[in-house]
């Protein structure tokens, strides 16, 4: 047995023609489906305005078509509808259109993606034994797109980058993972990463890195802070010529973390022509949030940059 | 990101930390072994230094129970109560089994 599923369109103007006409233009949809043996390489496209309110009419559709849907691929399905599918879109590029379709036969799940912009086509597809599965590896493919994109985009004159790269990003927490979490997270906006988890020998990474913004936890392995270790990095600049050159002609930004506040986190005043401590986050810090920050984070810096 | 089922303790895991799952439990596995010698030997500070670690890990993962979990575990070894620390290992163990059962729900074989 088949399931058929879902599509998704955005920019029909205004939402509530789109909320009379939805059902509408599923139930012949879904009937068509049937009809055909529920297999169609080329899915059903709708078009609205809001994705929630999509949501709300996919979710019926798939009641409709399946009421004894397996309750585990139900609510996979759900999920990826009402808040993956939208997370994703929100790191695609505005004023975009877009499609989605998942159905099952013979026991595989095919989730496909297509996302056009005036600037880009994003598209992939997949097959797996469940529908999270098959939307893993075809957001797995989307996400590589997403990122080449930033790439280009940080490349390109539009943006005017402080650097003429991707931002290079040190991410420095003793927990991987913590550490593993930022890394994905930085990964998303298309950054080039490396990550210390080890307190020992730090001070020579700093050093010895070409990053653009270090990511710094404050308490490393439980015996040193990380104000000690940027002191001991200080040291060594002030000690070597060519090291000075480097930091103050490129001064990394430093974004402390920690479970302690802003005022308990201060790294030494020597350091400031070196390192421009530029922001603290405080822990526990959701995924989403991380993901927020560091991308407000690094728009504010292209753009203090780019006035400068 | 709130979780469609608040009952599943693996709704509000972000798709994105999927990959990141299996090591992630299998790292609080370990824990967990570590975590029963510790109290064997009533380390308590090392206990609440775990217990501080899991605070801060769980929330990123979208793994609160975890993240309360390890507050109460440090507070327990603040406190040097033994009774008090064997109810939160135990419950902390039961958190890390049924986040366990909600991702092999969710990732199946690649757990």
């Amino acid at each position: 047995m088949s399931y058929a599923i879902t599509a998704i369109l955005e920019h029909w103007p205004g939402n509530i023609p789109s909320l009379i006409f939805l059902p509408g233009l599923f139930f012949p949809l879904v009937v068509l489906i049937l009809l055909n043996g529920f297999y169609r390489d080329t899915q059903a496209v709708e078009e609205s305005s809001n994705p929630r309110a999509m949501a709300v009419a996919e979710e019926e559709t798939v009641a409709a078509v399946n009421p004894n849907l397996d309750p585990v691929f139900d609510k996979q399905l759900k999920r990826i509808l009402h808040d993956e599918i939208p997370e994703m879109l929100e790191m695609l590029p505005s004023n975009n259109w877009h499609k989605h379709a998942c159905f099952e036969k013979g026991g595989r799940w095919r989730f496909t993606f297509e996302c056009n912009s005036e600037s880009r086509r994003f598209f992939g597809w997949a097959l797996g034994s469940s529908p999270m599965e098959a939307f893993l590896i075809t957001r797995h493919r989307i996400l590589a797109q997403i990122r080449e994109w930033h790439r280009t985009r940080f490349d390109g004159a539009l943006a005017a980058p402080a650097h003429n790269h991707a931002p290079r990003v040190l991410i420095v927490d003793d927990d991987v993972d913590v550490a593993l979490a930022m890394q994905t997270a930085f990964g998303q906006l298309g950054c080039e990463t490396e990550v210390a988890t080890s307190h020992e020998g730090l001070h020579r990474r700093l050093l010895s890195s070409p990053a653009d913004y270090i990511f710094l936890d404050w308490r490393l392995n439980g015996e040193v802070t990380a104000d000690q270790v940027v002191e001991k990095a200080i040291r060594y600049i002030d000690t070597f010529s060519d090291l000075r050159e480097k930091f103050t002609g490129h001064r990394p930004r430093v974004v402390t973390h920690s479970v302690l506040d802003r005022e308990q986190v201060v790294l030494p005043s020597a350091g400031a022509p070196y390192f421009d401590h530029l922001d603290h986050w405080q822990k526990p810090m959701p995924f989403h949030e991380v993901v927020k920050r560091a991308s407000q984070l690094f728009a504010a810096s292209t753009a203090a940059t780019t006035e400068v | 990101m709130e979780g469609f089922n608040s009952n599943d303790p693996f709704a509000a895991v972000p798709v994105d930390l999927y990959h990141l799952i299996p090591a992630f439990l299998d790292r609080r596995e370990k824990e967990l072994t570590e975590l029963e010698n510790l109290f064997n030997q009533r380390d308590f500070a090392a206990i609440k230094a775990l217990g501080h670690k899991l605070k801060g890990t769980g929330t990123g993962y979208g793994f609160k129970a975890i993240s309360e979990a390890g507050r109460d575990l440090e507070t327990a070894a603040i406190a040097e109560d033994m009774l008090e620390l064997r109810k939160r290992i135990d419950d902390l163990k039961q958190t890390v089994r049924g986040i366990l059962e909600g991702a092999k729900r969710v990732l199946g074989d690649s757990l």
